[in-house]
């Protein structure tokens, strides 16, 4: 045992094939503790985390990703305070005091060091006591101003000549004012913009507003009443969706694409550790029993794997999933069991073919025809004999067997016939080529992260087969 | 007791049929060592293997104390296994170089139902008798760690631990070095003291003459020739006896081997007897009438149209 492991750890390629197994193993075991995600493609909750498209946030060493911003969430604090009125802060709230016809701006500053972000919102709670106050929300750069929304009470509204919002006096008001949200009915800024843009605001704002530089956020307060004003503003806060998120970015829903790949790994190791022990199974049986009894029985399944695999596997696969999964009219069987017994059912006949071919050949060895001249039985035989000896085959049949798995079932998804509901290798990189587009940088970190993990997997897992084969078979060890 | 009855083998490869062994006769009495010469490819082994239902004949049948051994079933089967043994010519092949000497070993033990702690005893002693020792050391070594004659000695260990009454010795020393072959061929003796019986198949005479009783020679699957060592080697009548006699070496200046078999590419004839393209004696009836095994002096058989 010793001797084996020390064999096997001497072995460049399989010490590295094995770390690269063991990397897909861990992330695919501790998919539950490294995203909190279950399932992006159908909870809408957990899409939208970023922009769409979104960059790894890593990404921004390179020089064009330098200044995409990160989801940011912000308390804004510390204003510089202008205007005629008096005000307080008590560590929660603006208490703001006016006259008739005074006025109070609260400037909070805001340093934004990126490109725009895909949408931003600035929201507070104001609670204003007193006959009528105007509250107006405004964006400051240098020199220019962007007035994003102006509050009054509902009767006065009529008193404008640029939209406004109602403003209930004496109540709270949560107010929030986001990107998305802002219109040519609801914003004075936007309704000064050109027509044809003034239909996408909600969609070009961020890019209109925002570019590297200070900013300030602006809520000021003018009492348009005849009597004292008294508002409490509380937890302003500055939020934006950004463009840079996580370690592999956004897919064209916002979605996690880490998450999405870490629960790929997990359910593409699973499928693959089923339907490998089915293909490995059968095959070590069939090519057992074809291999040790020979004659008719050999003859007879030797024939039927040859059917099999004269079988066209892809037609048959996508017609066994229309009849079964597509249509949903014969059986109710879940999708999952279905593709398994369908790779497993239409993948083992290599396996039989070497197995056989092996058990052949330790078949026609002296010691098994000395052990049945001892006595022993077939199966003692087989149990003894003929496994220890082609265990090497055995093993790598079940490494090479499982890129074979995740191959076909990763195909299957990519056309859109496997799994299509939740995240696998396979329907990320399909779905990824439909959305690809030199404008989104082609999704790199969408494509690339299941494409590289289906070839590393399998090389490692070719190179994991060739060292187990190479080191369990008992020929070589005395080198012959 | 061992009787083989007109035993004929045919090996199927493709289309080729080969007649490996054709209505071969044999005895092997309680006791009795008995030798079984000719060239490569006469069927020596094949007859062996038959003998132990190791080898299915197209014909024929053997009986072992009145019961044909390729109809035995269940127990029957096993008694026959553990009373009738086979020591091969490779011991590099004929181990499972995947399991310890002491394993090797144990394995008929364990097949024939022996306790483990049996076996124990069993095993060292027949280390020690067949000259490994100390047993403990050997038996917790891999095959790969012995040599070719130590190796061979554990395949014979492997065959005597069931005590078996009857052992087909299929070229037990021609692997090995002179040096070691005598120490082999002394446990055969050995055996034979001990009232075992068994078949030496060897293609040289010379060594089976030191060991056995009685010799068959066999030429292209027919048996031609059987007798005691003593009138085999002596006075041989065949003309393949005698030429295989004749090869061995006698460290003699200027001795001439006297026959000489003829080199020729002749085809055998289909009826006749199957020396006949080599036979510096032919006749004209040799090449229609496959000769008759005669009785030419008591105990010494031939088939040859000379006698």
């Amino acid at each position: 045992m010793n001797r084996l492991v020390n064999q096997l750890l001497h072995r460049k390629a399989f010490l590295i094939s094995l770390v690269i197994l063991l990397f897909f193993i861990f992330i695919a075991s501790a998919a539950n503790y490294l995203t909190p995600y279950k399932d992006p493609y159908t909870i809408t909750s957990e899409q939208h985390l970023a922009a769409p498209y979104s960059i790894p946030i890593w990404a921004r060493i390179f020089p064009q990703y330098s200044k995409y911003p990160p989801n940011t969430n912000m308390d804004l604090k510390s204003p510089l305070i202008l205007g005629n009125g008096s005000e307080s802060f008590n560590g929660t709230a603006y208490t703001v005091e006016l006259k008739p016809s005074e006025y109070e701006n609260l400037s909070f500053p805001l340093s934004w060091n990126y490109q725009y972000p895909y949408s931003f919102s600035i929201s507070f709670i104001a609670i204003p006591h007193g006959q009528a106050a105007q509250i107006n929300v405004l964006l400051k750069q240098q020199n220019k101003t962007y007035f994003l929304e102006s509050f009054v009470p509902s009767a006065d509204q009529i008193l404008y000549t640029y939209p406004t919002c109602p403003l209930s006096m004496g109540k709270t008001n949560s107010i929030t004012i986001s990107s998305e949200s802002l219109s040519s009915s609801n914003s004075p800024y936007v309704s000064t913009l050109p027509g044809n843009e003034r239909y996408i605001a909600s969609a070009i704002l961020p890019q209109l507003i925002f570019k590297p530089g200070k900013y300030s956020v602006i809520i000021s307060i003018e009492n348009i009443g005849t009597s004292p004003l008294k508002v409490y503003i509380y937890q302003p806060k500055f939020s934006a969706v950004g463009r840079a998120y996580g370690i592999l970015g956004t897919d064209n829903n916002g979605a996690s694409v880490f998450a999405e790949f870490v629960l790929g790994a997990r359910f593409d190791l699973e499928i693959a550790a089923i339907a490998t022990l089915i293909i490995v199974g059968i095959g070590l049986i069939f090519g057992l029993v074809a291999g040790y009894v020979g004659g008719k029985v050999d003859l007879f399944l030797n024939a039927l794997t040859d059917f099999f695999l004269t079988i066209p596997g892809l037609p048959l696969l996508i017609t066994l999933e229309t009849i079964f999964v597509v249509s949903g009219l014969i059986l109710k069987i879940g999708i999952v069991p279905l593709l398994i017994a369908i790779i497993g059912g239409l993948s083992w006949m290599g396996t039989m073919k070497i197995i056989r071919s092996v058990t052949l050949s330790v078949r026609s060895r002296t010691f098994v025809e000395a052990s049945k001249a001892l006595g022993s039985g077939p199966f003692r035989i087989i149990r003894k004999h003929v496994l220890p000896n082609i265990l090497g085959v055995v093993f790598a049949q079940i490494a090479y067997d499982v890129p074979v798995v995740i191959l076909t079932e990763s195909g299957l998804d990519f056309l859109g016939l496997g799994i299509t509901k939740f995240p696998t290798w396979g329907n990320m990189l399909g779905y990824a080529s439909a959305y690809t587009s030199p404008a989104n940088g082609f999704v790199w970190w969408w494509v690339l992260p299941p494409g590289f993990a289906i070839i590393f997997l399998s090389v490692a897992l070719y190179f994991i087969g060739s060292t187990l084969q190479d080191v369990l078979s008992p020929y070589k060890v005395r080198g012959e | 007791m061992i009787e083989a009855e007109k035993i004929s083998v045919e090996f199927k490869s493709g289309d080729r049929k080969i007649n490996a062994v054709k209505e071969a006769n044999i005895t092997i009495g309680d006791g009795e060592s008995i030798g079984l010469a000719g060239e490569s490819g006469s069927g020596k082994t094949t007859l062996g293997k038959s003998l132990l239902a190791l080898v299915k004949p197209k014909e024929g049948k053997v009986l072992w104390n009145g019961k044909n051994v390729f109809k035995i079933k269940g127990k029957d089967l096993k008694n026959f296994r553990r009373e009738n043994q086979i020591i091969y010519q490779d011991p590099f092949d004929s181990i499972d170089i995947r399991m310890r000497i002491y394993d090797v070993i144990s394995e008929g033990l364990t097949v024939q139902g022996f306790s483990k702690q049996e076996q124990r005893e069993i095993i060292y002693s027949a280390l020690k008798s067949v000259g490994l020792n100390p047993p403990e050391a050997y038996s917790n070594a891999f095959p790969t760690q012995l040599s070719g004659g130590q190796l061979q000695r554990v395949a014979i260990a492997r065959s005597i631990v069931l005590n078996p009454k009857f052992i087909v010795a299929d070229e037990p020393v021609s692997m090995l070095d002179v040096s070691i072959r005598s120490g082999i061929l002394q446990i055969f003796q050995d055996m034979k003291e001990k009232g075992t019986s068994s078949l030496i198949i060897s293609h040289d005479i010379s060594t089976l003459a030191y060991v056995v009783d009685k010799i068959y020679i066999m030429y292209l699957g027919h048996v031609v020739e059987y007798g005691t060592t003593q009138q085999i080697i002596e006075k041989p009548l065949h003309p393949y006896t005698q030429a295989l006699i004749s090869a061995i070496p006698i460290p003699e200046p200027n001795h001439e081997t006297e026959i000489k078999l003829v080199e020729t590419n002749e085809p055998v004839p289909p009826k006749g007897c199957p020396l006949y393209p080599r036979c510096p004696f032919r006749k004209n009836v040799c090449l229609d009438n496959e000769p008759k095994m005669t009785e030419v002096e008591p105990g010494h058989y031939v088939s040859c149209h000379l006698y």
